[in-house]
């Protein structure tokens, strides 16, 4: 009866619905109230500060204006040609000139300035005292370039739907476009933090905003470039297969560079007593694994040419001169935090000593992955002995495994005498990363450079091209070596024993040192921190045997407690 | 107050290069207790403060929050201490709910745990009815209860509020100190510095004076005072032969902390009224021609400025 007053009743029926409605909207506010509580605080908090930001504003009704007059010009341009002339490749051009712009400099610029001016604004504090961890600060800031990218992808997104309708480009084209844009643009904002996280000082912000700039102009010339050069004539000349194979290099190189960076700015926000090298370690092993699986590939595809050794070899002693600079860097003590997770065993110490940070260890790790990539190379040039010479070319083979020896010496004596620098300078200030690397790269330049000078300030050597003198610069030994074919079979195996010698030498006057940090022994979690991690992870015994589980329904017969 | 400290500082050092910041620090701090730390600016105060944020790093020694240590325990630490320092730290475009809020779920409050803690804290602030107001747009004395929100959104057993008074009108102090005593009746162990002793004496349970990186006087107010009332300043002026007087003065040993300026001398003399007539009799007993002798009992602000600038060298 009520019903029928209800439905009868215009008012009531309104009244009815409408709280219907308020109900499924309060529904709806609890269910993004529980989804928002998930998410990162500093996306959340960021997000809505851009929404209220003058910058994101202006660029984005910029954007949307720029693209509508792209596409008013367009079509006037085009006039009755619009129906039969296929002119989206040239509006895309366009439009992806438009869009690269936020997506290359103004949202990675945006996530440097966002973690730079938390410590202009004294905001870092706040954040750093909170329970907020580096990950999620990290993660917070690149969430936020996301959206923003989110939202100049959308703004664009019809006008790019639009020159699919004009004809002249495929789904295809536009879409490995798309994703190119994407990844570069959180690429970009991933080292645009990584540049924010290592500048501490106040000067140090300064040079590094310029330096961050500059690489974000570059990197959006260059992607525009290489955008308007691709739907000129790359899609035409690059087959399909050509580009599955391209695209999944370079993911696997973008994945890992990604990881390494945001590993790496993690590491540099951390507090100190936190482990700060081992997930570095980590995604540096990774890195090295991808690559060793690239290269291999790509050997064994292309004819097995030992050129493709070579690159592989030297490529590999740059990336581990330049990780084991700033690995070599860091301090020889652990912190008591890191000391509580060492393994116990004196095996397991000696197994997982590679990865605990110190500059020792360091300096072992760099060498022992250096020297894992050129066993790979002597494993590849005895399977190639077994290959028949119509299927390659012929090995020339002193001049290879001599620059293995000589890439490995120089890797070993230049970063051991590095790292005995930095520990001396240790003993009077505490030297960081970017000083470690400075100072490696400033010894190696002498190292290189002090014989070069001698040898061209001597009228009686200046013009004798390479000699003996030259012994300690890696470049020139290494490119008369490869390039030249300067030296006989007995000078490479006299420049190996002479330069084997000296680099297994520092290697031994390195290794007190590296003994030392892996003798570092477990410590025992403090009772206070034993206790507190019980309450907040309680372990639920269960009874081992039906007497205790009599006692335990004893003690609980309603089974309330469960 | 419980048997075990929620604040603890372990002979904690700090250099920054050839100065010595914070030099072998150490005090306890209970639950429910408010603690002044008092110094002049460049003291170390706000050094040692960081130290236990986790914000700096001692050179030796460790800090503890209710027994976890600064150096290895950060996260731990970090749960339970509030640290509000010495400037705002604000964000553009953000108004006071969106602020509290952020906070709030930085520190891991979810859902009507984190409504709750906004609701409290505002209602404690004073800020329910600015909730909507940009925070830029702000007086001083309203972005300080801010920050006060701010450190005990997560409800910290330990807070450590630097300088919070700095800068307030006479009225939005009083209301501060109001709030700070509702902070220690809740439980909460507040270490607060200020280089004003007067506006800690009425609020602080005990003090510690900080000059040059070292802690030189620790107690409470009460003990303070009596010290206070136990010794006497004197003030002599002489004419005649002065630099005799000087030496007399510098040869008895019942005095203390002897300043001459001319011939004016300044003098601490532990006694009481008899103990001072004793002494002016003594002194015109030794031919001094004493001029003007007058004595005053010390105050508060004489000790902390005793002990901060005579003894610490």
């Amino acid at each position: 009866m009520s019903d029928a007053v209800a439905i009868d009743n215009p008012t009531v029926a309104d009244e009815g619905q409408s709280s219907a409605w308020r109900q499924r909207l309060a529904v709806l506010d609890k269910w993004l109230e529980a989804a928002g509580d998930r998410l990162n605080p500093i996306l959340v908090k960021e997000t809505r500060q851009a929404i209220k930001s003058k910058q994101f504003a202006i660029t984005f009704v910029l954007l949307l204006m720029l693209c509508w007059i792209v596409t008013i010009g367009g079509l006037t341009l085009l006039g009755p040609g619009v129906y039969y002339s296929a002119a989206g490749g040239e509006l895309l051009k366009a439009y992806m000139f438009l869009l690269l712009f936020p997506l290359a400099v103004v949202v990675p610029f945006s996530a440097f300035r966002s973690l730079s001016s938390e410590r202009e604004e004294n905001t870092y504090d706040l954040l750093r005292v909170s329970t907020l961890s580096p990950h999620q600060i990290v993660r917070g800031k690149l969430g936020s370039a996301a959206v923003q990218m989110g939202v100049y992808l959308s703004a664009v997104a019809p006008c790019i739907a639009f020159t699919y309708l004009l004809r002249g480009v495929d789904v295809v084209t536009i879409a490995v476009m798309l994703l190119y844009a994407t990844l570069g643009s959180l690429g970009l904002a991933m080292t645009s933090l990584f540049m924010a996280a290592l500048a501490q000082g106040k000067h140090g912000q300064v040079l590094l905003s310029v330096g961050v700039v500059t690489m974000l102009l570059g990197s959006f010339a260059g992607s525009a470039g290489l955008a308007i050069a691709y739907l000129d004539e790359g899609r035409y000349e690059v087959s399909r297969e050509e580009l599955r194979i391209f695209s999944a290099g370079a993911l696997t190189f973008y994945l890992t560079t990604f990881a390494l960076l945001y590993l790496a700015a993690v590491a540099l926000i951390s507090y100190r007593s936190e482990n700060r090298s081992t997930s570095l370690r980590w995604a540096m092993i990774v890195q090295q694994a991808a690559f060793i699986g690239w290269m291999a590939w790509a050997w064994l595809r292309f004819n097995y040419e030992p050129e493709g050794l070579i690159v592989a070899l030297i490529i590999g002693a740059i990336y581990w001169y330049a990780m084991g600079t700033m690995l070599t860097s860091e301090s020889p003590e652990l912190s008591n935090r890191v000391r509580r997770r060492l393994p116990q065993s004196s095996m397991g110490r000696l197994v997982r000593g590679l990865l605990n940070p110190g500059p020792g260890t360091g300096y072992l790790f760099a060498v022992a992955c250096f020297t894992g990539l050129c066993l790979m190379a002597c494993a590849a040039l005895v399977y190639v002995q077994y290959v028949p010479l119509s299927q390659r070319r012929n090995y020339q083979y002193p001049e290879i495994i001599g620059g293995m020896i000589l890439l490995w010496c120089y890797l070993v004596t230049y970063l051991g005498v590095g790292k005995l620098i930095i520990a001396g300078i240790n003993r009077l200030v505490p030297v960081n990363a970017i000083a470690g690397f400075l100072l490696h790269v400033i010894f190696l330049m002498a190292g290189a450079g002090i014989p070069l000078v001698i040898q061209l300030s001597l009228r009686s050597m200046r013009n004798a091209g390479y000699t003996a003198l030259q012994l300690s610069n890696p470049f020139w030994t290494l490119g008369e070596l490869l390039e030249g074919g300067g030296f006989s079979d007995k000078e490479i195996i006299l420049q190996s024993i002479v330069l084997g010698a000296v680099a297994v030498c520092i290697l031994m006057v390195n290794m007190p040192g590296t003994a030392r940090e892996f003798m570092q022994g477990r410590v025992a979690l403090p009772q206070r921190v034993a206790q507190d991690e019980a309450e907040l992870h309680p372990v639920e015994i269960k009874p081992q045997n039906p007497w205790e589980e009599e006692a335990e329904a004893a003690a609980d017969p309603d089974g309330t407690e469960a | 107050m419980s048997s075990h400290p929620q604040i603890e500082l372990r002979q904690v050092n700090r250099w920054f290069g050839d100065t010595h910041a914070v030099n072998d620090v150490s005090f306890e701090v209970y639950a429910g207790e408010v603690f002044g730390y008092i110094g002049p600016n460049g003291a170390g105060k706000t050094t040692s403060m960081r130290i236990l944020a986790t914000l700096d790093e001692a050179t030796s020694g460790d800090a503890l929050v209710d027994g976890f240590s600064v150096v290895e325990d950060p996260d731990r630490v970090r749960r339970r201490l509030g640290f509000m320092p010495d400037y705002f730290g604000t964000y553009d475009n953000v108004d006071v709910h969106e602020y509290l809020d952020f906070f709030a779920r930085a520190y891991g409050l979810r859902g009507t745990e984190r409504s709750r803690a906004l609701a409290f804290v505002e209602d404690f602030t004073g800020l329910d009815k600015l909730s909507t107001k940009p925070i830029n747009g702000l007086s001083k004395g309203m972005k300080q209860r801010l920050c006060l929100g701010r450190t005990m959104i997560h409800d910290p057993s330990v807070m450590v509020l630097d300088e919070p008074a700095a800068g307030l009108d006479p009225r939005a102090r009083i209301e501060l100190r109001e709030m700070i005593g509702r902070l220690a009746d809740l439980g909460k162990a507040v270490l607060i510095s200020s280089h004003i002793l007067t506006e800690l004496a009425e609020v602080c349970d005990r003090v510690g004076i900080i000059e040059q990186g070292q802690l030189v006087a620790v107690g409470s107010v009460d003990d303070i005072s009596r010290k206070a009332e136990a010794t006497a300043m004197v003030e002599v002026r002489f004419v005649g032969d002065v630099p005799r007087a000087h030496q007399w003065l510098h040869d008895r040993r019942d005095l203390h902390e002897v300043r001459i300026d001319e011939r004016k001398a300044t003098l601490t003399h532990a006694g009481d009224e008899a103990a001072q007539a004793q002494l002016l009799r003594e002194m015109i007993q030794a031919g001094l021609k004493v001029v003007e002798f007058r004595c005053r009992t010390k105050s508060l602000e004489d000790i902390f400025l005793e002990v901060t600038e005579g003894r610490v060298q």
